[in-house]
């Protein structure tokens, strides 16, 4: 039976190619469980559970002769293989019955599979209707929050630690904020400048400059996501509810790919704590925004601390220093 | 007879920007360290037995004097006399992008046989370490250090183990990877590092190591990369020759900078 679910998972892993559960690995990037595993990059990776994140190359990764297609499979086809032993189709069966074990072989892995991804992947924070408060109230006083926490235009310096598959690597980034350019980012290493980008006031992304350390596309999918969700207050949302704790949920209108971004303030609307990005009922990005500090020349409070946890990658973001820059006198301007 | 596939196509592709991506990964810690290693070096250029102390150095001051020019063959002689250096330092990274340079400051530590401890001080608090056997990284997170499982990490370590053997005075002989140039200005001498590596080449134009006139210290290192970048660290307070204390290089629990400055302290107290 075993030798079966082997040649199995070796026509599965040839005709899929990468033929690896994402659902379930992002669901799993979420779960405090692999959370503790990942204490061990080996181990969650030799789970098979997990693979290294594509925004980073797996040559700079430990256990890089780990076949995550093949491998981590056969590990759980022997974890699994006495259970589905049962399903019948032992020694000396005839092609038939081999056949029908071989379905149920598969249907079961695709069971397990599914569950393991059901399970897993953690759910957006259940809402309750408003109680007390108009929902129009509740609205205004969160796009009031996210409008004025950060000022129009400033720069700010970070410091990033970024965990990949138990890695980690540290970074700052620069962002200089301006009323008319938008947000401009760059992101500097110990070795130099990584990647540069700008975002547009009307959410374009330009990639300003791309080096041999980062490709362009992850800047493009991550580091542009990261600035849109935690740097720019988004132009609509409406009143979601309370969670169970009584802190206020405001949503956006679902994007085009299905996502729907929910904010997370106090109680009393003042603060804003997280931000959980959903799709098909399960959590794929969630931010906690804590410390908050004051900076000088900025009347509010911002959060010093960032910590996101996505698909398969952790940032822990900290605001180190953020300055305030003139408003561009109108005869400058003209 | 086996035909590609787009999926072949594709995993090679990868397995080539991966490899490429590794290289220049690679070729950046090597660049970085070497700086490191070339600043040590040079500071170490009139290691005395006894501590020396160098104020710091004020770009206003010329100097009228011109000392007679150096050798890199007299550099790496006086390489591989002294022991111990410790530095504080400002480095300030010019970014095309803006205006404005990213600036922090913090201190550097070297020992015999290839013991580094660069440590940002402002505006986080960060620390990389090398023993001579491995490097570790500390970042100072929710009021403690907390040890880092760095990514390229064993990059790094296999460059830090290059120091041992620039520190044996065999840099300038044996220049395998850098075109060593070296010339006189107002300020001092100058040593310009380029690359021979395409690769490298790509990413760092050039690396300049300026000299105190006198020779008795490194003031500042420009790391030129592509595309208008640059990286301008200042050099102050050099202590050459001091005893630093013990686990200033200790890889899992390094000695606390309030205690190396105590140290630091002392042996500028003494004459």
């Amino acid at each position: 039976m075993s030798n079966v679910i082997s040649m199995l998972l070796e026509v599965m892993r040839k005709s899929c190619g990468c033929f690896v559960f994402l659902q379930s690995a992002r669901g799993l990037a979420h779960s405090k469980t692999l959370r503790v595993f990942q204490e061990s990059s080996c181990r969650a990776q030799r789970l098979g559970v997990r693979r290294p994140s594509a925004a980073f190359s797996s040559g700079i990764f430990n256990g890089s002769d780990v076949n995550w297609n093949y491998s981590s499979w056969k590990r759980i086809s022997r974890l699994l293989s006495p259970a589905l032993s049962s399903f019948g189709g032992g020694e000396g069966v005839g092609p038939l019955q081999s056949l029908f074990s071989c379905i149920r072989a598969k249907a079961g892995l695709l069971a397990f599979a599914c569950l393991l991804s059901g399970c897993i992947s953690p759910r957006p924070y259940p809402v309750a209707p408003l109680a007390g408060i108009p929902a129009q109230e509740a609205e205004r006083m969160a796009r009031q929050n996210l409008a004025s926490l950060f000022p129009l235009q400033y720069r700010s310096v970070q410091r990033a630690l970024i965990t990949v598959a138990g890695k980690q690597f540290t970074c700052d980034g620069v962002l200089e904020v301006s009323t008319n350019d938008g947000w401009y980012l760059a992101i500097v290493s110990n070795l130099g400048l990584v990647a540069g980008l700008r975002v547009n006031r009307d959410g374009s992304c330009e990639v300003l400059q791309v080096t041999p350390l980062f490709r362009e596309f992850w800047t493009r999918q991550f580091v542009a996501r990261d600035v849109r969700r935690l740097f720019i207050p988004p132009p609509e949302f409406v009143s979601a509810g309370r969670l169970a704790d009584g802190r206020l949920a405001c949503e956006t209108v679902p994007e085009s790919d299905g996502a729907v971004v929910r904010y997370v303030f106090s109680a009393d609307g003042q603060q804003w704590q997280e931000l959980e990005v959903s799709r098909g009922g399960c959590r794929e990005y969630h931010a906690l925004l804590r410390g908050y500090r004051a900076f000088a020349g900025h009347a509010r409070e911002v959060p010093a601390e960032i910590e996101v946890h996505a698909e398969s990658y952790q940032l822990h973001l900290r605001l180190v220093e953020l300055n305030l820059k003139n408003e561009i006198a109108p005869e400058a301007a003209q | 007879m086996i035909i590609p596939t787009r999926g072949h196509f594709r995993h090679a592709t990868k397995i080539m920007n991966e490899r490429e991506i590794m290289k220049s990964w690679k070729a950046k810690v090597q660049i970085f360290l070497c700086v490191l290693i070339v600043q040590m070096g040079l500071s170490l250029c009139l290691a005395h037995d006894n501590v020396t102390m160098h104020p710091p150095i004020s770009d206003s001051v010329t100097q009228t004097t011109n000392p007679p020019p150096v050798s890199l063959e007299e550099v790496s002689r006086a390489m591989a006399k002294a022991k111990t250096v410790f530095t504080r330092f400002v480095q300030e990274r010019h970014l095309a992008l803006f205006n404005e340079p990213l600036r922090s400051e913090g201190c550097l530590c070297f020992e015999k046989p290839g013991r580094v401890r660069w440590e940002i001080t402002s505006p986080y608090q960060s620390i990389l370490v090398s023993d001579g056997l491995g490097v570790a990284q500390f970042e100072w997170l929710d009021e403690k250090w907390r040890k880092l499982d760095a990514g390229l990490a064993g990059a790094m370590q296999n460059v830090v183990a290059q120091i041992a053997a620039v520190m044996e005075g065999r840099y300038a002989s044996d220049s395998r990877d850098y075109t060593v140039t070296l010339a006189d200005s107002p300020e001092g001498p100058v040593i310009t590092l380029v690359p021979r590596n395409e690769t490298m080449r790509k990413m760092m134009h050039a690396i300049e190591v300026h000299l105190a006139a006198d020779l008795k210290g490194t003031r500042r290192i420009v790391l030129r990369e592509t595309g208008g970048d640059f990286t301008d660290i200042r050099f102050s307070e050099q202590v050459i020759g001091l005893e630093l204390p013990p686990r200033t290089f200790d890889r899992n629990a390094p000695l606390d900078l309030a205690d190396i400055l105590q140290a630091v302290a002392k042996a500028k107290a003494q004459p």
